[in-house]
């Protein structure tokens, strides 16, 4: 089973995002700040029990640590760097955008966003790292 | 003596329990709180799922559950597009909530007419325009942002008209929320903007403008440009060299050079950053003239403009940066650095 970390301060989208992962198969971790994102990514949170995330969906304006520093401290650390990340944010602007992928994001998402092309990403993410292995 | 200990320790022991049921009785009513939220929320993700269901699994709540499961739907569903964000906007409507947004779309109150325009924007059909659309002229400019805000939710490509024309209203609407609403719309004509370029109110001229440049027309531009040269509104001007750095045409190069020395201050900033956006070396000398402008503003956006050509405008902003006695020397420095740092994050 792919396990797929989301980490989001919005309640909400944190619990739909959880729901429509876990109907499609996939084990879900979740998070609600940037610096739990980071411990559960590489293992070492309490949630995750040693697992690591295939594949980390990661909002952008979060208190304290953003989605942007939780993907540059991902990339920057050797065990986490080739975890695939998503960024999902409400920011925009191409500049923004520009700075999600320099970040190290592999894909990048505007919110109002669809679940189910959401859903349809990750299997496409996940295919790709999957047939490079 | 022995009497009075037993009657102390008796009081001891039931104040004692009378904490700890407190506590108890407080944990089982946040968890009651959580379980019940955790349900209600399962049960809006499965309508979600199962649309043809919804009816019957709200039905299968209790009915301040059934509210709680709205205030829900209503937070999630800005998030949202696409189809799930159909199927809440049903069920929302299904409960009486596009209904209540008219409602509070005509109410006395400001506040409720703002809360109103959020809510048909969110969960309208195709028919909320009619609502949304008389709201852009109202006296309040909360309402009428709010409504060009729906608008925008909404989507529907009928919104347009009505939001190009209120820039130009009894109550106008800021330039810039109009232009913010109708790029969320899809699918509109981008072709009736060419003959608004030509209407003798500034303020529509000025939406033309600012829309052309959004949406990269780039068959606009020598219109753009007789716009930058000849405007008698110098904010329609300002907005043209915004709009034509944005496009990004060779073309416009000439005459925003221009513009940097003789232009309006905010024309001269604008055509600045148009030409920093452009990225042409036959800038260099303009920007070099700019950075030694006595408005710190203007010189730190020629700066900034320098940043962006490379080699020439980046070689000639370390060279003032090195130079102890260049009067530029500071704005180059922090531009040079500014740009290292975003270049740092790109690697």
């Amino acid at each position: 089973m792919k396990i797929v970390l989301v980490v989001d301060d919005d309640t909400d989208i944190r619990e739909l995002i959880t729901w429509k992962l876990s109907q499609s198969g996939y084990g879900v971790l979740a998070e609600a700040d940037g610096a739990a994102g980071l411990a559960a990514a590489s293992g070492a949170s309490e949630t995750a029990f040693g697992v690591r995330p295939d594949l980390v969906i990661l909002d952008w304006a979060m208190p304290e640590m953003s989605g942007i520093d939780v993907c540059l401290a991902l990339r920057a650390d050797p065990s986490t760097a080739s975890i695939p990340v998503i960024l999902l944010t409400a920011k925009a602007q191409e500049a923004q955008i520009d700075q999600g992928f320099a970040a190290g994001a592999d894909d990048y998402i505007v919110k109002p966003f669809s679940p189910r092309e959401l859903l349809r990403r990750v299997e496409a993410l996940l295919a790709r790292v999957e047939a490079r292995r | 003596m022995t009497a009075l200990l037993v009657t102390l320790v008796a009081c001891g022991f039931l104040c004692g329990m009378a904490t700890w049921a407190a506590v108890g009785s407080r944990r089982s009513r946040r968890q009651r709180r959580t379980e019940r939220a955790d349900e209600v929320r399962t049960a809006l993700f499965r309508t979600l799922d199962q649309p043809d269901e919804s009816a019957r699994i709200i039905d299968g709540l209790v009915a301040s559950d059934r509210k709680l499961l709205e205030i829900k739907a209503r937070a999630v569903l800005p998030a949202l597009r696409g189809e799930d964000r159909e199927t809440l906007a049903r069920l929302l409507e299904s409960r009486g909530a596009t209904d209540a947004a008219r409602r509070q779309c005509r109410s006395r109150r400001a506040s409720d007419r703002v809360a109103g325009c959020r809510l048909l924007g969110d969960v309208g059909s195709y028919f909320a325009v009619l609502d949304l659309a008389p709201l852009l002229d109202d006296p309040r400019l909360s309402v009428r942002v709010a409504a060009a805000g729906g608008l925008g939710r909404l989507g529907q490509p009928t919104g347009v008209a009505a939001l190009l024309a209120a820039v130009a209203g009894e109550n106008p609407l800021p330039i810039d929320v109009a232009a913010d609403a109708i790029q969320q719309i899809r699918d509109w004509p981008v072709s009736q903007l060419q003959p608004m370029l030509s209407d003798p109110t500034g303020a529509t001229r000025g939406l033309a403008v600012e829309l052309l440049g959004r949406v990269h027309a780039l068959d606009s531009v020598p219109a753009l440009l007789d716009i930058l040269a000849g405007d008698q509104d110098s904010e329609v001007r300002v907005r043209a060299a915004r709009a034509l750095g944005r496009i990004g045409s060779p073309r416009a190069v000439h005459i925003l050079i221009e513009n940097v020395p003789t232009g309006p201050p905010r024309l001269q900033m604008e055509a600045i950053s148009a030409l920093g956006k452009l990225g042409v070396a036959t800038a260099v000398p303009t920007l070099r003239v700019a950075l030694l402008s006595p408005s710190a503003e203007l010189s730190r956006v020629a700066a900034a403009a320098l940043c962006t050509i490379a080699p020439t405008g980046v070689e000639l902003l370390q060279e003032i940066s090195d130079d102890d006695h260049h009067p530029a020397r500071v704005t180059a420095h922090r531009a040079l650095a500014a740009h290292a740092a975003r270049a740092a994050l790109k690697v």
